[in-house]
């Protein structure tokens, strides 16, 4: 479980979270919603351990986010970054087995490449490409190896930060189809960050709609065509 | 009143910034120290580092140090000609290239070289997110990206310069026994003969010292870019404008504490 308690940001004048709370059960895929600029990365980094708040603490699973518990919580996290951050000098087994090979249990190079080419079957890409390097592939298919990456250790928690962005509708839709197929095997805990309504259909069961600085709206996928909030409304009617 | 005082102010506030950058870099140096047993965890980024660094430096670095001999040697023949001391050349262009020049030129060399590929790449995966990948991967980045470079800007280094020192050496004799007329036995002889055990240990001192200051700035700008390819320009521009200066000054600073009275 991911508890956020008061949880406030800033940046110089520029407040961009303030007093956020929220608890998200294992399990659970949450799609954080909201316009540009309203500080969804910001929220997402703040769980990662990569920005540190201003004010509030975070629980995994109960215990407060000490340098102990992020690491453990590293250990067992994925993330799918927005331009898929995979690594330009590795090629694409290498991405993918990074955790492995680098991790605190090392697994041996055969091993890691052999898992390296199951999780790039998983999300759909032939073992031809684990030798190219990142620049040879399209977006879409850099997209799937960042996803190969996120899942390979058999993660409890998924992050994806706004995983369509720059693609086609059609492999829009696959991504959607493939990250909701791997959080429901995995019994992954996901938090997805993303402007796509339809997106957030296939892949979230719960949605928070961040709006000048604070949580405007948090609620299910299901209660989302009853809510009364005009903004949410902007973002349905889309 | 205040208006008389702006300069006084604006000049308080530049030296705060710089004090605060030059303390920033130094913390981040000894991070990157005490990550060097660590950093064995990752031996393929610590062949790449020393590849990068040493091996492909090796050309630029030959070939500046050999013109820089040759080009002492015509200097000094020249201007010694005129108070009719051109035998001093062989003397001349060892202390000059031992001392002064061989690390030196290798220092601003590795400045350009290496401190701006490093500092762009470094950059770059700032920009594009793979240095918090990295975090997110429960991998250090000091540890998986700084710490072999520094630790192969420090070993590298002196290695070039002594290499640098041998070339320069040699561009000089060239010159001064296929141009000038010098005797080749007896140049080298001579040379080696003035030559005092510490100018080689300033050498190779100032070698680490320069390796280790182009190379810490390099992953510090890198690290702390900004976004976008305007962060990763500036990064690179300010740190390799950075290590320049810093090669220059802790030229002067070394050969005072080696030389002084």
């Amino acid at each position: 479980m991911i508890e956020l308690q008061h949880i406030s940001k800033s940046f110089g004048t520029k407040e961009v979270l303030d007093d956020i709370s929220l608890a998200l059960d294992s399990g659970t895929s949450l799609a954080i919603l909201g316009r540009s600029g309203t500080g969804k990365s910001v929220l997402t980094r703040i769980i990662l351990g990569l920005i540190t708040p201003d004010a509030g603490r975070i629980l995994i699973d109960g215990q407060p986010m000490t340098r102990r518990v992020r690491r453990a919580f590293l250990e067992q996290t994925g993330v799918l970054f927005q331009a898929s951050a995979l690594f330009d000098s590795l090629t694409v087994w290498e991405n993918v087995a990074f955790r492995l090979r680098n991790g605190r249990a090392r697994v041996g190079r055969t091993e890691a490449r052999e898992r390296a080419e199951v999780a790039l079957g998983r999300v759909g890409l032939e073992p031809r490409v684990a030798d190219l390097f990142p620049s040879d592939l399209s977006g879409g298919m850099q997209k799937r190896v960042g996803l190969a990456r996120a899942i390979i250790g058999t993660p409890k928690y998924l992050f994806f930060d706004e995983p369509n962005s720059g693609l086609d509708p059609v492999t829009s839709t696959d991504i959607d189809a493939l990250i909701r197929e791997l959080v429901t095997d995995l019994g992954a805990t996901a938090i997805t960050i993303t402007h796509d309504m339809a997106s957030i259909r296939t892949i979230a069961d719960e949605v928070l709609l961040l709006d000048a600085a604070r949580a405007r709206w948090h609620g299910r996928v299901s209660d989302l065509a009853s809510a009364d909030d005009p903004l949410l409304a902007r973002f349905l009617a889309r | 009143m205040t208006r008389a005082l702006l300069p006084l102010t604006l000049l308080g506030r530049a030296a705060l910034g710089m004090l605060r950058r030059i303390g920033s870099v130094t913390l981040f140096f000894l991070n990157a120290v005490i990550r060097f047993p660590a950093t064995l965890r990752y031996p393929r980024e610590l062949a790449r580092a020393f590849l990068q660094i040493g091996w492909l430096s090796l050309p630029v670095v030959g070939l500046t140090a050999v013109f820089t001999g040759a080009a002492l040697a015509l200097q000094i023949y020249a201007g010694g000609s005129r108070i009719s001391a051109e035998a001093v050349v062989p003397q001349i262009v060892a202390i000059g290239i031992v001392r002064e020049l061989g690390p030196v030129m290798v220092g601003l060399m590795i400045a350009a070289r290496v401190t701006s590929s490093i500092a762009a790449e470094l950059a770059t995966m700032k920009v594009s997110e793979q240095v918090d990948a990295l975090t997110t991967l429960s991998t250090d980045p000091m540890t998986y990206l700084t710490a072999p470079r520094v630790l192969a800007g420090l070993v590298t280094v002196p290695i070039l310069v002594g290499l640098g020192d041998i070339l320069g050496l040699f561009g000089g004799f060239v010159v001064a026994t296929q141009g000038l007329g010098f005797n080749g036995p007896s140049y080298v002889t001579t040379s080696w003969n003035f030559l005092d055990p510490v100018d080689i240990v300033l050498s190779l001192t100032k070698g680490a010292v320069f390796g280790g200051i182009a190379v810490t700035l390099a992953c510090h700008a890198g690290l702390n870019a900004g976004r976008g390819a305007q962060g990763v320009g500036l990064a690179t521009k300010s740190a390799v404008q950075a290590a320049a200066i810093l090669v220059l000054a802790a030229n002067v600073a070394l050969t005072g504490l080696f030389f002084g009275q």
